[in-house]
C-alpha cells in the first residue's frame, strides 16, 4: 500500500497521501508534510460522513471524490470501495493529471483492501 | 481427500445457486457462512451472513449466524487494534476499542481501555466520549455527565458527544444546560431536525420560548432601541427605508443566481448567509431550499474548520462529486453558495459563471 502512495506522491503538484478506513484508523501514510496523519484520518473520516449524508439527502447518489481548494493547496478526498484516499496537492498541482494518478492508485488501493 | 474435493463442490454449488437464484432458500446462507467460516475466510461469511439477512430479516438461524459473523469480525478487529496499540498507538486507536469491547458488553476492559488511552492521550476526547457512553448505558448519569462535559471541552464541535450531554442534562433536570448544548450542535448542523425536536423539548421544559420565536428583525431592534430611549416610530421608518433600498439589490442577487443555473447541466444554484438562512436560491428539483441551505451551510463549516489542520490554509472552495451529480461549495464574503450540477457539467463554463457572479455580488 505506501508503494502505491509513493508512487502517487511523485506525480507533479502531489504532496503527501494517506489511506483511510472509513472509520478513521489509518490504513497507510505518505503524508511528507507537516500534517498530523491521525488528524487528517479523523478529519477525512468525519468529512466523508457529511457528504455521503448531504449527497443521499439530495439525492445525488454514492460520494465519488471531494476536491477543496484552500489558499495554501488542495486536497482530494476520494472513495476506494472501504477506504478513503485523502491526497494533499500544492496550489498551482494539474488537477488534471493528478487526477489521472488518483484514478490508478484508487484501483490498486481496491485491489490491496480487498486482500486484507 | 475425497472429503475435501466433495466439501469443495458442494460450496461451489451453493454458490452457484446463490449468484443465479434471486431468492435462494435460508439453508443456502446457513450452509456458505459456516463453510467459509471453516475455511477462515470470514470477510466472506460475513458478506453472505449480512445478504442472508436482508433476504429473510425474520429467520432466527440467519439473523444468528450474521449475529456469530459480527462477533468474529469484532474479535479480529479488537486483536488487530489491540496490535495497532502496541506498535502505533494512537488516540483513536483506543477508543474504538474500547468501543469494541463496549458493543460486546466488556464493560470492565472498555473502561480499563480508555483509562490507558486517556493516561496517553489526554486531549482526545473521543476516548471520554466512549467512558460517557458507558456510564449512560450503566444508568450513571452524573459519571456520563464528567466525562462528556471532558469530551465537549477537548472536541466542541462532536455532535454525538453534544447531543448525548445534551440528553444527560435532562435526565439530571437541567434542561436550560441541555438546551444551550443542542443549541452549540444547530450552529454547526443547522436544520437538523432530530435536535430541534430535542431543543424544543428542553426549552418547553426549562420554562424557554420555543426555537424560532426569538425577537428578530425590527422588532428586536425595536427592542434594543426602545432600551435607549429613541422614539419607536423611527425605527418603524428607516425600517421601510431599508426595505425599499433592499429591494433591488435583492433582485440583482436573484438575477445573478438564475445566470449561473442558465448554464447547460446545472441543476440549480443556493446562496445562503453564514447561519444557513436562504438569500437566494433557484432549484430546478424537488430539493427542500432550507434543508440544502442547512447541509450546505454544515459541510461548508466542516469543511473551513478541517482546511487549516490539513495544511492547506483558509477554504476557498469545494467540489463535491456524486454518481448522480455534483455540488460546488464556495464562499462570497460572508456568504456560501452552492451550485448543484450534473456530472455532464462543463467545468471550465462553470468556473467562469461562478467568477462573474462572485464579481457581480461584491460589487
Amino acid at each position: 500500500m505506501y508503494d502505491i502512495l509513493n508512487r502517487l506522491n511523485k506525480t507533479e503538484g502531489v504532496r503527501g497521501s494517506i489511506v483511510i478506513g472509513k472509520d478513521g484508523l489509518v490504513i497507510a501514510s505518505d503524508l511528507g508534510t507537516d500534517a498530523d496523519e491521525n488528524a487528517v484520518a479523523a478529519i477525512g473520516s468525519q468529512l466523508l460522513n457529511s457528504l455521503q449524508g448531504a449527497l443521499r439527502r439530495m439525492g445525488m447518489g454514492a460520494f465519488k471524490r471531494f476536491v477543496v481548494t484552500g489558499k495554501e493547496g488542495k486536497i482530494v478526498l476520494a472513495d476506494a470501495g472501504s477506504a478513503l484516499l485523502v491526497v494533499l496537492l500544492s496550489l498551482d498541482a494539474n488537477l488534471g493529471l493528478a487526477g489521472v494518478e488518483i484514478k490508478a492508485a484508487i484501483q490498486e488501493i481496491q485491489r490491496k483492501v480487498k486482500m486484507l | 481427500m475425497l472429503g475435501n474435493f466433495l466439501r469443495s463442490r458442494r460450496k461451489q454449488k451453493l454458490l452457484a445457486e446463490l449468484e443465479s437464484n434471486p431468492q435462494p432458500p435460508p439453508e443456502i446462507f446457513v450452509q456458505l457462512v459456516q463453510m467459509f467460516r471453516e475455511d477462515g475466510d470470514f470477510q466472506s461469511a460475513s458478506r453472505i451472513a449480512r445478504r442472508g439477512a436482508e433476504l429473510y430479516p425474520n429467520s432466527e438461524k440467519i439473523l444468528q449466524s450474521r449475529a456469530d459473523m459480527e462477533r468474529v469480525t469484532r474479535d479480529l478487529e479488537k486483536e488487530r487494534l489491540r496490535q495497532k496499540i502496541e506498535s502505533y498507538p494512537n488516540p483513536i486507536l483506543f477508543a474504538r476499542l474500547a468501543e469494541l469491547y463496549k458493543v460486546d458488553g466488556e464493560v470492565e476492559a472498555a473502561i480499563r481501555v480508555c483509562q490507558s488511552g486517556i493516561s496517553q492521550f489526554p486531549s482526545y476526547g473521543g476516548t471520554y466520549l466512549v467512558l460517557g457512553e458507558i456510564c449512560v448505558e450503566n444508568g450513571d448519569f452524573a459519571g456520563a455527565r464528567v466525562h462528556l462535559e471532558k469530551a465537549a471541552e477537548l472536541d466542541k464541535y462532536n455532535y454525538t458527544g453534544l447531543k448525548l450531554l445534551a440528553q444527560v442534562y435532562m435526565q439530571l433536570g437541567a434542561p436550560d444546560k441541555a438546551a444551550r448544548k443542542l443549541e452549540e450542535i444547530l450552529y454547526f448542523a443547522p436544520g437538523d431536525e432530530s435536535i430541534m425536536e430535542m431543543l424544543r423539548q428542553a426549552r418547553a421544559a426549562a420554562g424557554e420560548p420555543p426555537p424560532g420565536q426569538e425577537p428578530q428583525g425590527a422588532a428586536a431592534t425595536a427592542e434594543i432601541v426602545e432600551a435607549s430611549g429613541e422614539e419607536p416610530a423611527a425605527v418603524v421608518e428607516e425600517g421601510v427605508q431599508t426595505q425599499v433600498k433592499a429591494a433591488p439589490r435583492e433582485r440583482e442577487i436573484n438575477q445573478a443566481v438564475k445566470a449561473i443555473t442558465d448554464v447547460a447541466g446545472v441543476k440549480g444554484a443556493l446562496l445562503v448567509d453564514p447561519y444557513g438562512l436562504v438569500i437566494a436560491a433557484d432549484l430546478k428539483s424537488d430539493v427542500d431550499e432550507e434543508l440544502a441551505g442547512a447541509m450546505i451551510t454544515n459541510i461548508f463549516r466542516a469543511v473551513a474548520r478541517s482546511a487549516e489542520p490539513m495544511g492547506i490554509g483558509t477554504f476557498d472552495e469545494g467540489l463535491i462529486e456524486g454518481e448522480g451529480g455534483n455540488i460546488h461549495v464556495m464562499g462570497v464574503e460572508d456568504m456560501i453558495l452552492a451550485v448543484f450540477a450534473d456530472p455532464t457539467v462543463k467545468m471550465g463554463m462553470l468556473e467562469k459563471t461562478l467568477r462573474d457572479f462572485a464579481d457581480k455580488v461584491l460589487e
